[in-house]
Parts: C-alpha cells; structure tokens; sequence
C-alpha cells in the first residue's frame, strides 16, 4: 500500500511537501495506525496525535482525500493523500491544536507574547 | 535551560477529569496553578472514552432529582464497593469517595452536565450509574478550572518530579511543541497521570496511559500500592487492527443482556466448563479467566481469542436492541463511539462468529495515597485511576468517576494548603534544581521495540491467568527492558519539537518500570482476589489480605506489606 502524506518540509517549515510512503497490508487498519508506523519505522519526526483510538476525543481528525475525519475511526487505503484539517492551528504535519486551554497557555520568560 | 525558571504554587500532572478538578481546586484557595498535559486539554486521557456511569448511592441520586426513592445509602454503596474489591480497598478512600462523590456532581449539573440516565450495572444492589459523556465532563471542567485562574501547557511531557529535602519542589520535562527541556518550580505536585492499560498489547485504553505516572512517583521516592490488580474487560475485538480491544461484540452480548454464545475453536460452549448455572451472563472475571483458559488449552482461534455467536438467534432480534439499551450509547443504525459497526451488525446476523478476548481496562493499583492523597514524598499528591487502593482487587463499574471527582477535590485542596504553607525555595536553590542537560549521543535501542517487549512481556506473565512460572520468566525479562529503557532516556537528545523517538522512548521506560512493579507484585501475592487469578493459588487466602507496597531504592524495586486501613 502507497500513502502521501502532506508535510512540512522540516529544511524550510514554511512550505509544504508531499511524501510518498510504502506501507504493510495488515489488514484492514486506521489512518492512525499507518501514521504511527511511518513514524516508528521510517522517520521520528513524522508528527500524529493518537488518544482514544475510538473517534471520541477527535484530536487525530486530519483531511484525507479531501475530507475532514477522524484518523483513528478511519481506514488507510491505498493512494491515501493525507494532510492536516487546516494551516492556521498546525502544531506539526497533521498535529492541529484543537486544545480546549488555548487563551490560557503559560508562558515561559523567554518566549514571545 | 533557556530563561529562569518559573514557580508556580501548584503543578498538576495530567489533564484529565482528576487533572482538572485538583487544578480547579487548588486555584480556588488561591493558588497559580500550572496543568501540564501530555496530550490536549480537555480531550486526552481516559476520561474522553467514557460513555458512561458515574456511581452515586441512590439516596442521593434521589436528592438530586434523578430518580425514585431506591432503598439504597451510602452504607450500600461503600459495602458493595468493599464486596466487589476483595475487602482488599483502603477504608478510608473508599469513605471518602462514597461520602462526597454526590456534591461534585451537584456541581457538573448546574454548570450543564447533561445525565441521560440512570443504569445499574452488576455488583451494585442497587441503580447507581449516573450516565454522562465523559467529553462533556471534560469540556465542562476545562471551562470551570480555566475561570478560576489554572494556567496550561499542552503536549509537555513530564520527566521527572523534583526533590529537595524529602519535598516535591517542581517537575521538569520535554516540552513537545517547542523541542525544549524545561523546568518548573513547584509549592506542591500533584500526579493526575491516568493509569497504564498500555503496558497490555490487547487493551481498551487511550495511547498515553504508559505509566507515566507510576514511574514519576517510584522515582521520586513515592510508594505503588496492590500494583498486581489489573482489570480486564472481556469479549472485545481482536481483528482486524481497526477494532482490536474494542468492546462493542461484549457491548451488544451479555453486557446488554442478550444471550449471545462463547465458542472454542471446536463450536464447544465452553462457559459450561466454567459456570454452567450462567454461562455467558457470569461475572466479567469469570468470563474472562475462561476465555483465556481455552486459548492457552489450545482451544483458541487464529488471533488468539474465542468466538462469539449469536447465530443460534432468529436474524432480526438484535435490531430490536438499540430500541431498549440506551440511544445514546447504541445508535440504531449501528453507529458505536467513533465506529459505524453496520457491516459487522450484518455479519453477524448471517450467522458468523467475531473472535473476541479480554482487554486491559483499568488499573485499581497504583500511587500510594493517605486520605489527603498525598503520597510519601510531601508535597506530592496524586489522585484519579494512577492512585491505587480504593478499588481494592476489583472496580466496580462507574466507581472510576467517583474516584476521579472526590480524589481531585481532596488532592487540590491538600495541595494548596501545602504549597501556601511552605516557604518559597529561593532563587539560587531553583536554580540547582535544573536537571543536567542530556547527554549528546544517541542510543542504539528502538524505543517502540522496547514498548513493544514490555507489552509481550505483560501479556505472557499478568495476563488474566497468572502461574508462579509465568511471573518469574516475566521478572527475569523485565530487567533489561527496564535498563535499557532507562539507558535510552539517559541517553535522549531533546533536540526538536515534536519528536516521536523522545515520547516513544520516555514512553518505553514507563511502561517498563510498571510491568516490573506489576510483576513483582503479582509474584508476592501468593493467592487469587478479585483480578489477580493465580493458577497455583486458585483460591483467597486471608494471610494474603494485606496491601503490597511497592518502594524503588537506588533502581532497585522493593516489596513489602502493609495493614489494611480501618
């Protein structure tokens, strides 16, 4: 199974690349666990949130072949383009901050306001 | 270390329901309280999965306008809590958590916590499950701890608890978003890190329950309590990856009521071996020690469960099911949680069976806690599932929600009162409290690898069915995941945002140090209780009816003994 996957390019964050990766056939599997095994397998800093695994908590949700859902509910399937749901809240390749404390961060000294 | 070092009064591990009402507390008395989360506020943790109970005695279920007058009190409630533990529950947090449970939910009902029923799940005498979703609890609490002032940190993961003169004083740890190592000063630490159903391969928990929390406190020099007593939900999925540890066949069979049938690999209805009077409809343990019993006789199916059946049933019985069980939770089209189960639905009214197995659940031990959940290191609290002793041997369903609402509550309020009661730790010791920068090179060890042989090991010596040669096997191969876990954290370099090898390796090492605590608790506990099922010890014996406590000196773990409180 091929996926490609939409990502920063970690030389130049500013813009975004599309990765082509080989996959195992394990079956009949989620967009969550294929992310999880590029970034076990082929590169660390593959960025995924993974939590309930059960399409409750909706941190995984990512945009594949378009569509908005949630990674851990939904099949991998071969061709698969995966990208994060939107730019603007990006944490890190499909990580988005759906953070329910956003406007009530800490802040460290060092960083900017 | 970039900057000084900030203080905060009071740094709450974990942002789950326990995470958010000890924050919420803690700044109430007027503390600045700082919630580092793992994951995301108001989203991570186990507290997300819950469609369901929390457990209210029904005297005040009925004070609350809930229901009818039921008979039942909170003498009931504490008893059958006491029954279903083993008589192996802290007297003392079990008082605690049925005495006050019902003014917490007071409180989630006037911010707008919707209760779309009252279940009464078995081992209760009585209707005691006050039915919510677990996000709206999450979202509320958010909301309840953000307007009392608590302060955030999302996807920060904590390394380690800090200790000066027998005192927690802060928490460092790898801040995910920004790639940088940190350190925070703290009056008080509380540990709300959830439990470690991940430790199992086959498990119903969320990805970050590793043990984090259990292998902060050991380090710190804090105690595990009852650490063998792991529960295990039975009947859930193994196949394909999708489903796998998902409860839904259980959901829709004896959980519900309907009377679907366990096979082995020969079409046998085994139950009959087990518990002939009532077969699938046992108790969940039973269920599950029969499960595993047939697949380790070699009875088992391809992916290392059983079957269950419900082709003996005419084929449009269990579309009348969503009707009686509860909208909410089972839809009628078959849509489950997150999953639409249509097609399984179809598969199984052709007559197919689903092979199914016991998952890990819930953790009923964990960090030893007084009644003001502090630990053994002062001015370190923990509270919810990563706090043992209240559960005893064995949980009752919805007693997690009540253990979560009460613990945080006492776990805020103590901490506030030590973090304004000790004096502050002066700049120049703050800045000797910073962790030495890791070392430059890199480990060899995959940390998935790592995670994936404490799993095997978990699942070859803690499962449901424990044997003497099981757990020895299962200690002698610990050690050096545990070393080497713990070479490759040493090891780290905190060298970018966001990086899976640092959490896969932090994640490895606490998995490992609680399979160990597990297994070395398992071995102590020369008898069967409640979870803990011992193959050469198949019966309780009251020499054993006593807490073990689990210690770690110089990396080394030890085992001893204690009274039951009360």
């Amino acid at each position: 199974m091929r996926i490609t996957l939409v990502r920063n390019d970690p030389q130049d964050p500013a813009t975004t690349r599309r990765y082509d990766y080989e996959l195992p056939d394990v079956g009949l599997s989620s967009i969550s666990s294929a992310l999880q095994l590029l970034s076990r397998t082929k590169d660390s800093t593959i960025g995924y949130y993974l939590s309930c695994r059960r399409g409750m908590c909706a941190c995984c949700v990512v945009r594949a072949n378009g569509a908005i859902c949630t990674a851990c509910v939904t099949p991998v399937v071969d061709g698969m383009v995966i990208e994060p749901i939107r730019q603007d809240i990006q944490v890190c390749d499909t990580v988005v901050d759906l953070s329910m404390a956003k406007d009530h961060q800490f802040a460290f000294e060092d960083e900017a306001p | 270390m970039a900057g000084s070092i900030p203080r905060v009064d009071v740094v709450v591990i974990g942002s789950g329901a326990a995470g958010l009402v000890a924050a919420q507390e803690a700044a109430a008395h007027g503390c600045s309280v700082l919630v580092l989360s793992k994951g995301q506020i108001g989203r991570s943790g186990a507290t997300a999965t819950i469609t369901g109970d929390i457990s209210v005695d029904g005297a005040t279920i009925h004070d609350l306008g809930l229901s009818r007058k039921s008979g039942d009190s909170q003498d009931r409630f504490y008893e059958d809590t006491l029954k279903g533990g083993g008589y192996l529950n802290d007297r003392r947090l079990a008082q605690a958590m049925v005495s006050n449970v019902g003014s917490e939910v007071s409180s989630l009902m006037a911010a707008g916590l919707k209760v779309v029923g009252i279940g009464h799940a078995p081992g209760h005498r009585f209707p005691r499950g006050v039915l919510v979703s677990g996000m709206q609890m999450l979202q509320l609490l958010s909301k309840k701890a953000s307007a009392a002032g608590v302060k955030y940190r999302d996807e920060f993961y904590v390394t380690d608890i800090l200790r000066e003169n027998g005192c927690a004083v802060g928490v460092s740890g790898y801040d995910m978003r920004s790639g940088v190592r940190r350190t925070i000063a703290a009056g008080a630490v509380i540990i709300a890190a959830g439990g470690g159903g991940m430790v199992h391969p086959f498990r119903t928990v969320p990805e970050e329950l590793v043990g984090d929390g259990y292998a902060l406190a050991l380090q710190a020099g804090a105690a595990l309590i009852d650490m063998e007593m792991i529960q295990f939900l039975p009947c859930c999925l193994v196949n394909p990856p999708l489903w796998r540890g998902i409860q839904f066949p259980w959901i829709i069979g004896p959980q519900s009521g309907t009377r679907a049938w366990l096979l082995n690999k020969y079409g046998e209805r085994f139950m009959a071996r087990y518990d002939a009077e009532r077969m699938e409809m046992s108790t969940r343990d039973i269920v599950s020690r029969a499960c595993v019993r047939e697949v380790q006789e070699g009875r088992g199916g391809p992916g290392g469960g059983v079957f269950m059946s419900w082709a003996h049933l005419p084929q449009d019985i269990l579309d009348f099911l969503p009707q009686w069980y509860g909208k909410p939770l089972l839809r009628g089209n078959w849509h489950w949680e997150g999953f639409d189960f249509k097609d399984l639905v179809a598969r199984i009214k052709q007559g197919y069976a689903v092979e199914v197995a016991p998952a890990a659940h819930f953790m009923m031990g964990g960090v030893h806690i007084d009644e003001r959940c502090e630990t053994a290191l002062h001015g370190l609290f923990a509270c919810g599932e990563v706090a043992g002793g209240v559960h005893g041997a064995n949980r009752l369903s919805g007693n997690a929600c009540t253990q979560f609402l009460v613990q945080g509550r006492v776990a805020g309020r103590a901490a506030a009162e030590v973090a304004k009661a000790e004096p502050v730790v002066g700049p120049q010791t703050l800045r000797d409290l910073a962790a030495p920068e890791p070392k430059k090179s890199g480990s060899n060890a995959d940390a998935y690898v790592l995670l994936e042989k404490a799993q095997s090991i978990a699942n070859a010596g803690l499962n449901v069915v424990r044997s003497s040669d099981d757990l020895n096997a299962a200690r002698d191969a610990i050690r050096s995941v545990v070393e080497e876990a713990q070479n490759s954290c040493a090891n780290l370099v905190f060298d970018s945002s966001y990086n899976r090898r640092v959490i896969d390796t932090l994640e490895a090492r606490s998995a490992a140090m609680t399979v160990e605590a597990m297994v070395l608790s398992a071995i102590e506990r020369q008898e069967s209780r409640g979870a803990h099922y011992r193959d050469d010890f198949p019966e309780p014996d009251d020499r054993y009816l006593r807490h073990g406590i689990i210690t770690m000196q110089r990396g080394v773990l030890n085992y001893s003994t204690m009274a039951i409180n009360g």
